[in-house]
């Protein structure tokens, strides 16, 4: 069984102006030891989703239906406090910018103590062994001199790795990446990511691995979903996506990424802007950027979910 | 059909540019701008609401309520303690509020601006020392210096002005700095001086105009201060000498009288208050929308 | 951290040596002593005798170092109306105003900041809505014409409070709730926005998502940085704090420097005026000094980096 299964996620922001729907009807699922990827543009609702699943959506955001079940239980049907304790000891999330998640006048030591603080109760010389020991973990250089240092004391990857240090504190069982390298130094990067995928090995964590990045898919994902204006479009094995990507989408993606190895005579994006959420038409939301449109594609409906050989899914008319 | 459909997309258009152009000014601080413009149409025309004169004085009607009437005269707002009508003191008394805050804002604000910009473009020693100064002047207590100012000098509307400007200044050139020195980097100077532009010609013609944006802000933030603090030195009796009205004197002469009739305290601070209140709303209005950097003031 | 201070104990002293000429150049240079002191009938030669006596017709530099010399004795300057050193009267009423000053910030901190937190918490509520106008209020109305109404209602109408100087604490509601209604509101506005900031910030989410409960958020992360923007704001209200004594003290009689300064400028009395000035000028800059080294310790950002950010 999977730890995590998310089946019709929705999730809406009650605007004056209208509606958002963020994340509408999404369903997937992830197992101990595996990463699934969630790619997509800006805007497309990933982050949203890592939220919900957190139960950490801001206002006016709220979590309509659908159920997230973590190892056999409903978490969306928690109490406020039941929730608390999964949070940070269960389940954990990697914020994309750790100049900001770092809290500028806590010491390093203090703010990935406070994790074990909350959950273990530890207190003093135990608390402390503790976090030099993580923080060694992560790679930080001279652990033991460096945990009551500030952050603004540390570079933007060893930050990160900090971060990584705050987030795997209570030794959670799955871990939410949202985009953690966007904003490191392309050579950090690497480091980084490599550092992610030796500690899921070790721990045999649960990932997802929030990015709009497929070169970072291929690296570190099992399986593969991806999302366009609130709702999966595709979804599949790593090696299926990029063998066969599906939707037209997906296949956009991949080629607007130009590889070093071809050459290039012009860069090919994806025409037009992604959908603002605002009040969304009915039909398929990809519709006035395909380049594959046909007339089946007008319909008034959202494609529905067609699943190929090999777990291999698919909401596009072109397979109904 | 092609050019209806024209006319009923022209017309749709409309009807969305009004609706925004209707929530935008919905957002606007209309309650602070009334109040404004009625201050500044009062501080311009007192004398078209009003048919008596400032310093009439009628001894016989002395201290009368609010709403009184003595042969035919009626006492809006009550009199004061020489019989003049409270309510045509307050309306010349804001003339003489504006006057003051205006022409000291002006004033030093003016020095302020330059000693910013200058500071700002030719940096070095000269930068290091202006900063030096405007921080010591920021750190200074500003009524005290008026105090001490007035009270060597003699009070009077110049030296009120003056005392103002002295005061006001710092608080422009170090925000102005720090605009400046980010315009120094920009193309268009450096485009300025290729072509050969003096460095006075640079300040004058490319940096000041981009400066002025946060210059209204600055001022529009001060002025309520200002107000306040030629009120607070009227009434200490080192402002405006009577019979001059000045809110600030009023509620001063009003103190004494403040059990038998309050009137003569109460309404000219009213009247401080509503103006206060209404530059600090739009100052803050005004900084939010055109410059939000400054949010710390 | 030393660099950090000795630049700003530096700061302090040229901010000090500014004003000390600033009010030399205002009285001696722009202002006309003699004119303040005789009365305009007084003759030629009395003009002459009073200027000799003054040491005004001595070069410039020379009167300005005895200026000088004189503060560094702890002199500056005799009143005339009293007829003591200003120095003797000043530190006679200082501690009344002292302790006003103490209840008064008090006041503010405590309202203030209660103010800015419940605001913040409850973003959007009504309460939050009433504390901001009350905000805009405390910070738009003069203090002097407060201080003479809530007299007006509470002392003379309702005789809950004495209506002038009496013992007891009664006594210290009435002036100290004036005298902090501006630097009041500004805590409260103060408060509330940075909390805000604090609760939206992306490092509050990390805390949330490591399981930390509502209060643990709001009173470990968002308060610490929370208070430093507050305590700059009260450094500079030192400032306007002393400025203000002079109007509270004189509406509620009360006997403090204010008071002091008040008698001087109706008595035109400019020495005291001066004397009274240059010490409080002294007053404020150590204790903005005292302050800078507050912010220092509280904001590790400053310590380590050895200045301003």
């Amino acid at each position: 069984m999977a730890l995590l299964e998310v089946r019709g996620l929705t999730t809406c922001f009650f605007l004056r102006r209208g509606i958002v729907q963020a994340v509408n009807d999404v369903s997937f699922s992830v197992n101990t030891g595996e990463t699934l990827g969630l790619v997509g543009e800006s805007g497309s609702g990933k982050s949203i989703t890592s939220l919900s699943i957190l139960r950490l959506v801001p206002a006016p955001g709220r979590i309509l239906s659908g159920t997230v079940t973590f190892d056999g239980v409903d978490l969306l049907a928690l109490s406020e406090k039941e929730m608390r304790k999964y949070r940070g000891c269960q389940l954990s999330m990697i914020l994309q910018d750790p100049l900001s998640s770092l809290n500028p006048v806590f010491s390093i030591g203090d703010q990935v103590g406070e994790g074990i603080v909350i959950h273990d109760n530890l207190k003093g010389n135990q608390l402390r062994q503790r976090v030099v020991k993580l923080l060694r973990w992560v790679g930080i250089p001279a652990a033991e001199a460096r945990v009551d240092d500030y952050p603004h004391q540390f570079s933007g990857g060893m930050r990160q790795r900090v971060v990584g240090a705050v987030c795997l504190a209570c030794r959670p069982r799955f871990l939410i990446a949202d985009e953690p390298t966007t904003s490191l130094d392309v050579t950090i990067q690497m480091q980084y990511l490599n550092l992610l995928k030796d500690i899921q090995k070790r721990e045999q964590l649960a990932m997802l691995f929030v990015t709009h990045d497929f070169g970072i898919v291929a690296k570190m994902c099992d399986h593969v979903a991806v999302m366009y204006a609130g709702r999966i479009v595709e979804r599949a094995e790593v090696r299926a996506i990029f063998d066969r990507p599906l939707h037209p989408y997906t296949k956009a993606l991949m080629s607007s990424v130009p590889k070093v190895e071809e050459r290039v005579e012009r860069l090919v994006g994806i025409e037009g802007q992604p959908p603002t959420l605002l009040n969304l038409p009915p039909g398929c939301s990809f519709l006035p950027r395909c380049p594959e449109k046909t007339a089946k594609c007008s319909s008034e409906e959202f494609p529905p979910e067609i699943e190929l050989a090999g777990n291999h899914s698919v909401r596009c008319w072109h397979y109904v | 059909m092609r050019v209806a459909q024209r006319w009923a997309d022209a017309a749709d258009r409309r009807a969305v540019a009004l609706r925004e152009i209707k929530s935008e000014l919905r957002r606007w601080p209309w309650l602070a701008i009334v109040i404004l413009a009625g201050f500044l149409f009062v501080a311009a025309f007192p004398g078209l609401l009003t048919p008596y004169d400032a310093h009439e004085m009628n001894l016989t009607d002395r201290l009368r309520p609010p709403l009184a009437e003595e042969a035919g005269r009626l006492y809006v707002l009550g009199t004061d303690t020489l019989g003049r009508d409270l309510l045509t003191r307050i309306l010349y008394g804001a003339r003489v509020s504006l006057i003051i805050v205006g022409f000291g804002l002006l004033f030093g604000g003016g020095i302020g601006l330059t000693v910013g910009i200058v500071s700002g473009y030719v940096g070095g020693k000269l930068d290091v020392v202006l900063m030096r100064l405007t921080d010591c002047f920021m750190a200074l207590p500003t009524l005290l210096i008026a105090l001490v100012f007035v009270v060597a000098v003699g009070p009077g509307l110049q030296t009120l002005m003056l005392a103002i400007a002295l005061v006001v200044w710092s608080r422009f050139s170090r925000i102005i700095r720090s605009e400046v020195l980010m315009l120094k980097q920009r193309d268009f100077v450096l485009q300025a001086k290729v072509a050969g532009c003096s460095s006075l010609r640079i300040m004058l013609v490319h940096v000041l105009p981009n400066v002025l944006n946060t210059f209204i802000v600055i001022c529009s933030l001060q002025v309520s201060q200002l107000i306040l603090a030629e009120a607070t030195l009227s009434f200490l009796g080192a402002g405006v000498p009577p019979p001059t009205p000045t809110w600030g004197n009023m509620v001063a002469d009003g103190k004494d009288y403040i059990t038998s009739a309050w009137w003569i305290a109460v309404f000219p601070g009213v009247a401080l208050g509503l103006v206060v209140f209404s530059f600090n709303t739009l100052g803050d209005w005004l900084r939010d929308r055109l410059d939000p950097k400054l949010r710390q003031l | 951290m030393s660099r950090y201070l000795a630049a700003r104990v530096l700061q302090g002293i040229v901010t000090l040596l500014v004003l000390i000429t600033l009010v030399f150049i205002l009285t001696r240079v722009i202002g006309d002593p003699v004119d303040l002191l005789l009365p305009d009938s007084a003759t030629p030669e009395e003009r002459d005798r009073m200027i000799h006596k003054l040491g005004l017709d001595r070069p410039f530099y020379v009167q300005y170092a005895e200026y000088i010399g004189g503060l560094l004795r702890g002199d500056v300057g005799d009143s005339l109306k009293f007829n003591r050193p200003v120095t003797e009267l000043f530190l006679e009423r200082f501690p009344n105003t002292v302790r006003l000053a103490l209840v008064t910030i008090f006041i503010a901190m405590v309202l203030g900041f209660t103010m800015g937190m419940l605001s913040a918490t409850h973003r959007g509520s009504r309460l939050d809505t009433l504390f901001r106008a009350l905000s805009v209020i405390g910070m738009s109305a003069p203090s002097f014409w407060v201080g003479l109404m809530l007299l007006l209602v509470f002392a003379v109408w309702l005789g809950i409070f004495p209506v002038a100087k009496a013992e007891g604490p009664a006594a210290y509601v009435l002036p100290a709730f004036t005298w902090s209604l501006f630097t009041l509101a500004g805590i409260a506005r103060l408060v509330r926005s940075s909390m805000i900031e604090a609760l939206d910030s992306e490092y509050v989410k990390l805390a949330r998502i490591k399981g930390a409960s509502p209060n643990r958020v709001v009173w470990k992360h968002c308060l610490r940085n929370a208070l430093i923007p507050v305590v700059t704001f009260a450094g500079m209200q030192m400032a306007f704090l002393f400025a203000g004594s002079v109007v509270i003290e004189s509406i509620f009689a009360w006997p403090g420097i204010g008071r002091l300064i008040y008698q001087g400028i109706i008595g035109r009395d400019y020495p005291l005026v001066q004397g009274c000035v240059l010490i409080v000028g002294f007053i404020i800059v150590t204790m903005s000094l005292a302050v800078d080294i507050l912010y220092a310790y509280i904001d590790p950002r400053i310590r380590y980096a050895g200045g301003r950010r």
